[in-house]
């Protein structure tokens, strides 16, 4: 009836411009590509390739590599955050939440190139690093540049998740925990820590999901030397026109994070989406 | 009871003195603190030196900076890099405004329906943010490629892409607001003799107002900071602020793109501080979490 | 005075089905110009669902509904000259306390002018004079109320409908306000249905009352008839506190019966033309009408009941027994504090008493 009529105008956008899309490159994934032309086809070639030479599995485990690690650093160090945020009882509660919000608000490139500024070869970090005596490192066009660079992005992600399922635990149940005679350190170990696990498995799930797919951190802060799954779908595309690949390794990408996501939404019985 | 009387208490840990039940828990404070600081620290520190290398004489940001300069200001503002920022503001908001259109009849749709397979069709609308926006970009290229319309690439190409990668924010604010809406209050409405239109335009959209404006900011800020998309979707001369700062900082470190960054979160902020005058926006973003 | 026979609202034979659940089953009502009909009943019995068939919110699955003597079952809401007040009174937060009781005559196209004036009146006429500029978020829940009920006064409906328009509000207020709706109503002669689980509520405000248990109505009359003559064990549990004693027919006369308890003790009961004829049955006896002690004054006529008393509560200006009959059936009974009434302690064994005319025999509900 009514309703449904109003819902059809996004579903038809949707469907032309989101969801055929991902079907064609669904079918190109599996045409064949020759010398810089693609005919019809079926062939598992792009995938196979793909996951079989050492060079692209190389990208993909590194990628799968580095998602992991910031999942886990975004969670353990936006904990005390959310932490404060939640239960802090400072009056500086409000600029804090705002300095947490604020990245979201400028874009990925701007901020991953307020970290080109800071861990320039000249920049501020190897001064420092100078200073206390530990020589000049090297931070950018390599792996270590884009993981300091994707925590950062990803961070306030993790810090949210995590701020969602400490709201849910009430304060009162640490405090019974104390007043059976659990220290501080032990009561948050043993109840307030496991309660939010699943805001924790959230935060690491959604980062994950969105390291694989992050291009524009690894692009300035790798520069041409790192590469990851994001970069090498754009760089199929545009720079090898090499569609039919670049389809594969878009639709491997995609198969993953729908795996995470949907993993951790069955585990915790509600939706995971960013 | 005789049980009782064999039963040994169990008591707590037992007793430590003042002193160093004061050295504990200032230890733990302090560990907590400084961890804080710290991670906050980092937080703010890219953002910070964006500023600060804008404003900075040399080249490189060094430590006491070496003075002030506004020459990084004076290649900022000009057609190199204005001429992007307008293209991505005129794109954020006929992109907000779109999508608060579609998605705001569509999570009317959606709550009002009591259709079967309404929760599966949520679920698509949603779907475009669980879909790696990057792969969202690239289906996109290849398809306009593939019909034809390699022409659209440039604004209308990236419009439409935005929409698709924003309808689902207005779609989600559009229902957070719904649920705080008392059906009884329409049920009112037409009880005293306003049909469906005079319904939804006198009562029902005042009160999902917050959320229409909300899901619009939200449309606004992510097509305006949007790289995965517009990647695709631009063309030469016609590509949004983003992609313009990543090809440039690709290739060569320039402060320019410093004052330009700090251009960019100002236009964020401004909109945000104008909307928040219109609507409580900033609630919403923790009822985004759901 | 108005002719009291035009119908205003009517309601027939509607029946509303939620998947299984029958909420509303063969319900009909008439109600006359300028009348206040209450439906009452436990939460759940399909008051509600009634209401919102009339005002158009639901569809009935079967029946019809008439307002003035036209079908409207096809119409939407905005289309039926009803006006709601809710039980969360429903005020729109957005608009201001003129604003909203405007929002009806807007809908309808009065004039500005007039709206003005007509606002204005039904302000005063709820006594909220110079509040109209104020939002509902800053009004007292019972200014609210007041609110909501100049909201649909002000359009002059066909038929004025309350659901539970009170039960958010705390005793003292509920009983003046309920005063308040009952003048209004009964100032502008206007005709109104109202939803309430509150009997003290019905009692009180309405010309007839139409009992409801589960989608069913019961019974319907003005409320004397209600608490003197309930039909049903149900109708007279629910309004009022009753006796039940249980027993058998044994014999019938035109206007009176004879019961036999289960101990043997027989009981001489009044029985309605249409009451049962045999078998097991319940005599209905209010606390009120039992009397506490032995034979003096004594017709002859009087039912005498052996008990054993249970409880004392005193309550000031009555004295509140329960008691136990050999049958194994508790009775309350409430003596008047008079001095020389009689007394009893808890333990004593007791005769009651009572007349004839005062038991009232119906049928046993089926469990
Ligand atoms: N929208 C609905 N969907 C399903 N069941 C309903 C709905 N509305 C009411 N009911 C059911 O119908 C019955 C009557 O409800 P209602 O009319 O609200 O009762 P009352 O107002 O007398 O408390 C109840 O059993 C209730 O659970
Ligand atoms: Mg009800």
């Amino acid at each position: 009836m009514r309703p449904v009529f109003l819902v059809t105008p996004a579903l038809v956008y949707l469907v032309v411009l989101c969801f055929i899309p991902d079907v064609i490159m669904l079918a190109l994934s599996v045409f064949e590509y020759r010398d810089g032309v693609i005919y019809p086809g079926f062939t598992f070639e792009h995938y196979v390739g793909f996951l079989t030479d050492s060079f692209y599995l190389n990208i993909l485990l590194r990628t799968l590599y580095l998602a992991f690690g910031v999942g886990v650093l975004t969670v353990l160090i936006g904990y005390p955050v959310a932490y404060f945020l939640v239960r802090g009882r400072s009056r500086f509660k409000g600029l804090v939440l705002m300095l947490v919000l604020m990245p979201l608000l400028a874009s990925v490139v701007v901020r991953t190139f307020g970290w080109l500024v800071l861990l320039e070869p000249q920049g501020l970090v190897n001064q420092l690093l100078d200073v206390v005596g530990l020589g000049p490192v090297t931070l950018i066009r390599n792996y270590t540049g884009v993981f300091i660079g994707l925590v950062h992005v990803y961070l306030p992600y993790s810090i949210l998740s995590i701020m969602a399922s400490l709201s849910t635990v009430h304060p009162s149940l640490e405090l019974a925990a104390q007043n059976l005679g659990a220290g501080r350190v032990a009561a948050f170990r043993r109840v307030t820590l496991p309660l939010t696990l699943p805001g924790m498995v959230t935060g690491f799930a959604l980062t994950f999901a969105l390291v694989l797919s992050a291009y524009a951190t690894p692009r300035i802060l790798g520069g041409r030397t790192v590469h990851t799954t994001a970069t090498q779908i754009y760089d199929q595309m545009l720079f090898l026109l090499n569609w039919p690949l670049a389809g594969a390794i878009a639709v491997i990408v995609l198969v993953i994070s729908l795996v995470v996501l949907w993993v951790t939404s069955r585990v915790q019985g509600k939706l995971v989406i960013a | 009871m005789t049980v009782a009387a064999e039963h040994r208490r169990i008591r707590v840990a037992g007793y430590v003195s003042p002193t160093r039940a004061w050295l504990e828990r200032s230890l733990l404070t302090i560990l907590y603190r400084v961890a804080l600081g710290l991670i906050l620290t980092f937080i703010a520190a890219p953002i910070v030196v964006v500023f600060i290398a804008s404003v900075n004489e040399t080249q490189y940001l060094r430590f006491p900076p070496a003075g002030f300069s506004t020459r990084w200001w004076e290649a900022a503002l000009t057609e190199r890099w204005m001429g992007p920022t307008w293209l991505s503001l005129r794109l954020a908001a006929v992109t907000a405004v779109m999508s608060s259109i579609l998605g705001t009849l569509a999570a009317l749709g959606i709550y009002r329906g009591s259709f079967r397979g309404r929760d599966a069709l949520l679920a698509a609308l949603l779907s475009p943010l669980i879909l790696p926006q990057i792969v969202t970009g690239a289906a996109m290229l290849q398809f306009f490629a593939l019909i034809g319309l390699r022409d659209v690439l440039g604004f209308p190409a990236l419009l439409l892409g935005h929409i698709v990668i924003t309808l689902p924010y207005a779609i989600r604010t559009v229902m957070v607001s719904l649920h705080g809406l008392d059906r009884r209050l329409e049920w009112a409405a037409q009880d005293l003799g306003a049909n469906p239109v005079q319904t939804f335009v006198r009562v029902t959209l005042p009160l999902i107002k917050n959320g229409v404006f909300a899901g619009a900011v939200f449309a606004f800020i992510v097509s305006f900071n949007d790289v995965p998309i517009s990647l695709f979707l631009g063309r030469p001369g016609n590509i949004p602020i983003p992609i313009a700062i990543l090809g440039h900082v690709e290739s060569r470190f320039d402060p320019a793109v410093a004052a330009v960054a700090v251009v960019t979160i100002a236009i964020v902020l401004a909109l945000i501080a104008i909307a928040e005058r219109f609507a409580r926006v900033s609630e919403f973003i923790y009822q985004q979490e759901r | 005075m108005e002719q009291p026979s035009a119908t205003d609202v009517a309601v027939v034979g509607v029946t509303k089905r939620f998947g299984d659940v029958t909420a509303v089953h063969k319900v009909s009502l008439d109600v006359a110009h300028g009348e206040f009909l209450t439906l009452l009943g436990p939460s759940g019995c399909g008051k509600t669902t009634t209401l919102n068939i009339i005002a158009g919110f639901l569809r009935p699955d079967d029946g019809q509904i008439l307002l003035g003597g036209q079908r409207v079952d096809h119409l939407p809401p905005y289309r039926r000259d009803t006006a709601m007040v809710f039980q969360q009174y429903a005020l729109f937060p957005h608009m201001t306390v003129a604003e909203n009781i405007a929002f009806g005559l807007q809908m309808r196209k009065a004039p500005k002018a007039e709206i003005v004036t007509r606002v204005q009146r039904a302000l005063e006429i709820v006594r909220l004079p110079g509040l109209g500029d104020r939002r509902p978020s800053q009004l007292s829940g019972g200014q609210q109320q007041r609110v909501a009920l100049a909201r649909a006064i002000v359009v002059e409906p066909t038929v004025l409908l309350l659901d539970e328009p009170l039960s958010n509000l705390d005793l003292k207020l509920r009983e003046n306000l309920r005063l308040e709706i009952k003048r209004v109503q009964r100032e502008l002669g206007i005709t109104a249905i109202y939803v309430t689980h509150d009997q003290g509520e019905a009692l009180v405000m309405s010309d007839r009352i139409a009992v409801m248990n589960q989608g069913v109505v019961e019974q319907l009359g003005p409320p004397t008839e209600i608490y003197e003559e309930p039909r049903t064990a149900f109708v007279a549990e629910f309004i009022g506190t009753s006796n039940f004693l249980r027993g058998r027919l044994d014999g019938v006369e035109e206007e009176t019966a004879n019961i036999v308890l289960a101990d043997g003790v027989q009981l001489r009961a009044r029985r309605r033309p249409d009451g049962p004829t045999d078998g097991e049955v319940l005599v209905m006896v209010r606390p009120e009408h039992l009397a506490l002690g032995g034979g003096n004054g004594t017709d002859g006529r009087a039912n005498e009941l052996r008990a054993l008393v249970k409880e004392v509560v005193y309550l000031g200006s009555y004295i509140r027994f329960v008691a136990e009959l050999a049958t194994g059936d508790t009775v309350t009974v409430e003596e008047m504090n008079l001095p020389g009434a009689v007394r009893a302690g808890i333990g004593e064994s007791v005769t009651l008493r009572v007349a004839p005319e005062h038991c009232l025999l119906l049928a046993r509900p089926e469990r």
